[in-house]
C-alpha cells in the first residue's frame, strides 16, 4: 500500500487527498489499496467506478459542483471533502436512516453544504465501509 | 420515463438490462439502489445493486449491465 500521490490515475491527485485540510491532520488522507481503489485513514473505503466511468471518489466530488436541480453541493473546499467524510463516519452522532440499514446521517454541527445543509449523508455498499455516495443534507 | 431516486434524491432512476440473463432492471446512478419491477420504483422496495447482482453469481458492477442509453442524468 501507498499513500495517493501524483501518480494515482482519475480525480484522486486532482483533489490533492495527502492530508487534507487543517481541522484534523489524522483524517482525510487516502491510500491506495487496490486498482480504483482506496482507504481512508478514517476507515472509508473508494472501490470501484460508477457507471459513467469515475472512481468513487470522483463519484463523490461530483457534489462539489453545481449539478442541477435537487442536486446537493459540499460548500467545503474539495480537499476537505474526504476529511469531511472521515469526520462524519467516525462522529458519535452518525444514524442510520431509517429502513435503510446502509445509509447514515450524520449532524455536522456546521454548515456544509451550499444550500445550508448542516448534515452528510452516506451510502454504504451493505455490510461494508465502501462509500458509494455521500452528499450535504439538511437535518431535521 | 424518467424517476428522480426515491432512495437518495440525488439522481436518476436508469433503465438497463443484466447483460448475462437478459433480464431487466432499474438502478439509480447516484446510490446505486436497484429494483427488479420498474412498475414499483419506491423507496421501500429497493436494493443495493451488487447485492441484487452478486445474489446471481455476477460481479456486482455497472459492467453487468447494459444501461439504457435514453435516460440518465
Amino acid at each position: 500500500m501507498r499513500v495517493a500521490d501524483q501518480a494515482d490515475p482519475g480525480y484522486v491527485e486532482a483533489y490533492g487527498m495527502l492530508g487534507g485540510g487543517s481541522a484534523s491532520k489524522s483524517l482525510g488522507k487516502l491510500t491506495k489499496i487496490g486498482p480504483d481503489a482506496w482507504q481512508s485513514t478514517g476507515g472509508l473505503k473508494y472501490v470501484g467506478l460508477d457507471n459513467n466511468g469515475l472512481n468513487r471518489v470522483g463519484h463523490v466530488m461530483r457534489h462539489t459542483v453545481p449539478g442541477g436541480t435537487g442536486f446537493s453541493v459540499f460548500s467545503v473546499p474539495r480537499n476537505q471533502v474526504i476529511e469531511l467524510l472521515d469526520e462524519a463516519y467516525l462522529s458519535p452522532s452518525r444514524r442510520p436512516v431509517p429502513g435503510d440499514p446502509a445509509a447514515f446521517i450524520t449532524p455536522m454541527g456546521r454548515t456544509i453544504g451550499t444550500s445550508g445543509e448542516n448534515a452528510v449523508r452516506l451510502i454504504l455498499r451493505p455490510g461494508t465501509t465502501e462509500v458509494i455516495s455521500a452528499y450535504p443534507v439538511n437535518y431535521p | 420515463m424518467k424517476i428522480w431516486c426515491p432512495r437518495c434524491n440525488q439522481g436518476w432512476v436508469t433503465g438497463a438490462q443484466i447483460k448475462s440473463t437478459n433480464e431487466r432492471v432499474s438502478v439509480c446512478e447516484e446510490c446505486e439502489a436497484a429494483w427488479a419491477n420498474e412498475k414499483s420504483i419506491n423507496f421501500e422496495t429497493f436494493v443495493d445493486m451488487s447485492t441484487m447482482l452478486k445474489a446471481k453469481g455476477l460481479s456486482g458492477n455497472w459492467s453487468d449491465l447494459l444501461v439504457d442509453k435514453e435516460q440518465g442524468s
